[in-house]
């Protein structure tokens, strides 16, 4: 599979959701239709808001405080941090090992988790503790390009290659997670992924800790000598980061590296897998299953 | 994982708030209940890890107040959330204030960020993670 291909792959991979109005949030007892769509796995739970909030609106108990800019969703009693790219919190708030996927010959079959995945819509008691205020319409975007300033900063140890884009790069590149074009992104995220001030220092990479709030974000350098000879491979760089889980540096023992909802190979070189699977804000990145 | 450089034994530290816990999914509990105990333990290790203590520096940009005190210890398993509610409080600003802390002199972190992620990417030469800060928006 060409790297293209694999990006293109990466960017359709979507959830499919359906949402709930919580009956604390409707205004009669009788029961409203959920609404159902697909996510991208790349994109950002505030964008579909709009449009979720002019489906229930005429259910609202409140219109006058339930506005958008207090909508937060929620999983399973787990409130959804809005800005983090919905694959990573499916793929955190499920836990899901994908690799029972692969001896089923149903997609659907052995999976612990049913699809659609379910969420609520709510709007009273925003989890102020676990949320950030969402101020729309300008939080998500802000959110999202701080963190690929960040990304920017990682990689090149200065955020030169995100500043230098033109404003209408930077604005097409937000206009192009929402709208979902591929090219649009691309075209302008290679610039990003590859600038033209030389190879880059580290590769953003961000871990979630199962059934916990922590998230590792450390360096990680591309090559584990200085020659540019050997590539850092996932395993190794789970391994330094978390001897725990990964105790051995061969194979993964008691959890998988997760990346887009697929086990990723333990010998994939950080860099390549980067250049290929890195979300819309420029991290990989990698949740973990636990290996029942 | 790098190590923390050794602080001044006599710099004030910013005060430690508990990190709220998110509660976990039914569907992530009970894929933990047929864990063997060697990776239950394991879990549990990484989730709580031991904190080290950091350095940081607040810097001030453009009009900003600076600080009569500006560089503080802090733990690596805060939450950047922390350092801004310490500096607000050092600031003595109003809820309705505005304040941008930086990183990088580019990026604002998102406030459930850990110490310890941007201080393993972004400490600067002396081991220190240096937080500008603005009342007004400084980086575009």
């Amino acid at each position: 599979m060409s790297l293209a291909a694999v990006r293109r792959a990466v960017w359709d991979g979507s959830i499919p959701c359906r949402i709930d109005l919580d009956p604390s949030e409707c205004r009669s007892l009788e029961g409203i239709d959920p609404y159902f769509i697909t996510i991208p796995r790349i994109s950002y739970l505030p964008i579909i808001i709009p449009k979720v909030y002019r489906f229930f609106e005429p259910h609202l108990k409140d219109t006058a405080r339930a506005q958008q800019n207090s909508a937060w969703f929620e999983f399973e009693n787990v409130p959804l941090k809005w800005h983090w790219p919905v694959g990573v919190l499916f793929d955190q708030t499920t836990g899901r090992d994908p690799s029972h996927l692969r001896h089923s010959r149903i997609a659907d079959e052995d999976d612990d988790v049913k699809l659609p995945w379910s969420l609520s819509l709510r709007f009273q008691n925003f989890p102020t503790k676990h949320l950030m205020r969402l101020d729309l319409p300008n939080a998500c975007h802000d959110a999202w390009k701080n963190t690929v300033k960040e990304a920017d900063h990682v990689r090149n140890g200065n955020p030169n290659t995100f500043m230098s884009l033109s404003r209408g790069d930077s604005a097409s590149l937000w206009e192009a997670i929402c709208t979902h074009d591929f090219e649009i992104f691309w075209g302008i995220n290679e610039k990003l992924l590859n600038p033209p001030s030389g190879p880059i220092k580290f590769i953003p990479c961000r871990i979630y800790i199962p059934s916990s709030t922590r998230v590792i974000q450390a360096p990680c350098p591309p090559y584990i000598t200085s020659s540019d000879r050997d590539p850092q491979t996932l395993g190794l760089f789970l391994h330094n980061q978390l001897p725990q889980l990964f105790p051995s540096r061969r194979s993964p023992m008691i959890a998988r590296p997760v990346v887009h909802g697929a086990i990723v190979p333990w010998t994939a070189p950080v860099l390549e897998l980067a250049q290929a699977a890195v979300h819309a804000d420029g991290f990989l990145h990698i949740t973990i299953a636990m290996v029942q | 994982m790098s190590s923390s450089p050794p602080t001044d034994p006599s710099t004030p530290q910013i005060p430690s708030a508990p990190s709220p816990q998110l509660p976990i999914a039914m569907s992530t509990s009970a894929l933990l209940t047929n864990l063997s105990s060697e990776a239950t333990r394991a879990l549990a290790a990484v989730a709580n890890p031991t904190p080290q203590k950091v350095t940081v520096k607040f810097r001030a940009l453009t009009s900003a107040p600076a600080l009569a005190k500006d560089t503080y210890k802090i733990k690596t398993t805060q939450r950047f959330e922390n350092v801004v509610k310490f500096l607000r409080d050092q600031l003595d600003l109003g809820d309705g204030q505005g304040l941008y802390t930086y990183i990088g002199w580019s990026f604002i972190p998102a406030l459930d960020e850990s110490v310890q992620g941007l201080w393993e990417c972004f400490k600067d030469g002396n081991g220190i993670l240096v937080v500008c800060y603005s009342l007004q928006s400084a980086f575009g």
